[in-house]
């Protein structure tokens, strides 16, 4: 398979005061397109600062970040802006919904910010990704008429709507329940299966663990085991 | 722009209360501009009808040298030849009538206590037709005929405790400088919108006043209606082209335009609605702080979202449109309710009027008018405030918005 995203000795050092703070200390990784990898390693091992820095939320201190073979090193902010836009996807373990929008103008938010659809197509598509993640009927509501599970779902419609090249999920399942969660889980690999999108999730959940096809464990900002299934 | 829009909008009514005090303010602040203004230009227009209708009339002409020492109401300065310049001015062919005045200095007194006065000899019959006094006179204006009759205004009168009926003691230097004194009856009480006149005016015929202060037909002045006009440039021009033509043919008078009088009453306005400019400066400052002060606080409760837009590709001057846009809606519904609050009490000032008298009792407040004050519909001062609504909330939210638009994506992510 086609490679998609390529990390290469991929470094970010953050400065609190004096102290250096090593978050990543050189990661090298290659994710294949359709892949559906988890990300593991204790608090404070890097999991987070490798999926801003996938997500182009933030820049390496060193090393390169290239998509589809392109690298991302020497994009301005607004450039940066643009190619997140259009490629990449996030899942929050918060949800992160906008709260004043229904949930169909959640869904709808990427595409609208990405301007290239009629108003027309937007809410087809939208409430084609509403049906395929369960909750069809739904998309009037606000999210705070949603239970966590909905919630979720949700997210993950916002994630997969625009077609990215890859969805960052940062422990979408921690603020769930295990019932919810494997709910959350199997509708991602789902997706990933029927769509093939590309999924990278950092976790602590061993059962979400058990649906991953890879799992990439992080520990001291460095990549200590890289499992296929 | 429509989901921007639609952000920007549900959340400013996200926080009902928050937004309700932040539009309260501002139409507080903006309607009462409105109506400040508006009673304002209902206070210029009353006091410049005050002048052509209450106490200078379109043209007033006495002697250069009458003029110069006119604080002290000289008798010894009278017009020569008043027959000869009243032909004259009503030949001119905005003029309409012209009578003869003249003022003196003396004392008012009840028997037990005396008040100095500055008293005006009129004549009736022909005053009327170039001022209006006599529509504000309870009881009686001077009668061609009557005898020992004395119209005076009704605060003074108050002050010595006389009224309609009542006798009162003029006291006075004669043109030969001998004292005098005799006794009026009080026929009429002036409560006009001229504070002044309801102070201090005393009126007596030029018939009493000859034989009272022997005058001898002296008179001191000459007051001139003209021909009423819709637009105050247009009066004022009329005048003060009728008082440059008069001064060339008769050197040595002094005529005193309503443009003269109109310009300087106006200077003094504009100075009284600086200082109430000042009073609206403060108060949209307020408001301006009180929709700084919203925008920051949405700004903060929503920093998570604000991650979650930029990392879906919002552009940082996009999310800086965005609490610009809320902010700029918080302007135009201020605006709008701070308009209809001001448009709500002009509509009272203009129709009910503001009741002077009962609001400020015997207090004098300066002000060039009395009774009610009825205010006037501006506009284009309500576009204005419209428009400084808007611009006052736009600069208020700039560096919030700012703010919004530095903030790191991972840092607005991470955020509890």
């Amino acid at each position: 398979m086609a490679a998609i995203l390529e990390l290469k000795q991929v470094t970010k050092i953050y400065r609190k005061g004096d102290n250096e703070v090593r978050a990543l200390a050189g990661v090298d990784l290659c994710i294949e397109r359709g892949e559906f990898t988890a990300i593991m390693g204790p608090s404070g091992s890097g999991k987070t600062t490798f999926l801003n820095i996938v997500g182009c939320l933030d820049s390496p201190s060193a090393g390169t970040v290239s998509y589809d073979g392109r690298s991302l090193g020497a994009m301005k902010e607004d450039e940066l802006s643009e190619y997140r836009k259009r490629h990449i996807s996030f899942i929050f373990q918060s949800y992160n919904l906008i709260p004043v929008l229904t949930v169909r103008e959640n869904v709808e938010l990427p595409l609208v910010i990405e301007r290239r659809m009629a108003k027309d197509e937007i809410r087809a598509r939208a409430d084609e990704v509403i049906a395929a993640v369960g909750l069809k009927g739904l998309g009037e509501r606000y999210p705070r008429e949603l239970s966590g599970g909905q919630e979720q779902r949700v997210a993950i419609a916002r994630a997969l709507v625009k077609d990215p090249y890859i969805v960052l999920a940062d422990e979408p399942t921690a603020n769930l329940d295990s019932h919810t969660a494997e709910e959350i889980v199997d509708i991602m690999r789902e997706i990933n299966r029927a769509k093939g999108a590309t999924f990278i999730f950092s976790t602590h959940d061993p059962l979400v663990k058990t649906h991953a096809r890879r799992v990439v464990t992080i520990r001291d900002g460095l990549v200590h085991a890289d499992e296929r299934k | 722009m429509g989901t921007l829009f639609k952000i920007a909008w549900r959340n400013v009514w996200r926080h009902g209360k928050r937004t309700a005090l932040t539009i309260v303010t501002m139409a507080f602040g903006l309607g009462l501009f409105i109506g400040m203004d508006s009673m304002l230009k209902g206070m210029d227009r009353s006091g410049l009808d005050n002048i052509v209708a209450l106490t200078d009339s379109s043209l007033r002409v006495s002697t250069a040298a009458y003029e110069e020492e006119r604080r002290s109401y000289p008798l010894a300065h009278g017009l020569q030849d008043a027959e000869r310049l009243e032909a004259f001015l009503l030949s001119r062919p905005r003029v309409q009538a012209v009578a003869r005045r003249t003022r003196f200095v003396g004392s008012l007194s009840n028997g037990v206590d005396a008040l100095p006065v500055l008293a005006v000899a009129a004549e009736p019959g022909r005053d009327e037709r170039v001022l209006s006094i006599p529509d504000f006179v309870e009881g009686s204006w001077l009668k061609a005929g009557g005898e020992r009759e004395l119209v005076l205004g009704f605060r003074l009168a108050a002050d010595l405790g006389v009224g309609l009926g009542d006798w009162v003691t003029l006291a006075a230097r004669t043109k030969y400088d001998a004292q005098n004194a005799d006794d009026f009856k009080v026929v009429g009480l002036i409560n006009s919108s001229e504070p002044s006149l309801n102070s201090s005016g005393v009126f007596i015929s030029m018939r009493d006043a000859d034989g009272f202060l022997d005058l001898e037909g002296l008179t001191t002045e000459l007051i001139v209606a003209m021909e009423r006009r819709v637009n105050l440039k247009d009066a004022m021009a009329d005048s003060d082209a009728l008082a440059a033509e008069l001064e060339a043919a008769f050197p040595g008078l002094d005529a005193r335009s309503f443009g003269d009088v109109g310009r300087e009453f106006l200077e003094l306005a504009k100075a009284k609605s600086k200082s109430i400019g000042l009073i609206i400066g403060i108060m949209m400052l307020i408001a301006g702080v009180g929709i700084a002060n919203t925008v920051l606080m949405s700004v903060y409760s929503r920093i998570r979202e604000i991650g979650v837009l930029r990392a879906f590709g919002f552009k940082p001057r996009e999310i800086s449109r965005l609490f610009l846009l809320e902010g700029g809606i918080l302007g135009v519904v201020g605006s709008a309710a701070g308009v209809a609050f001001g448009v709500a009490l002009d509509a009272y000032f203009i129709y009910v009027g503001f009741p002077m008298e009962s609001m400020m009792g015997e207090i004098d407040m300066g002000l060039p008018i009395w009774g009610n004050l009825y205010g006037e519909w501006n506009p284009q001062q309500m576009a204005v405030a419209a428009v400084v609504g808007v611009a006052v909330a736009l600069l208020a939210s700039r560096a919030p918005a700012k703010r919004a638009a530095r903030m790191e994506v991972t840092n607005a992510l991470r955020f509890v």
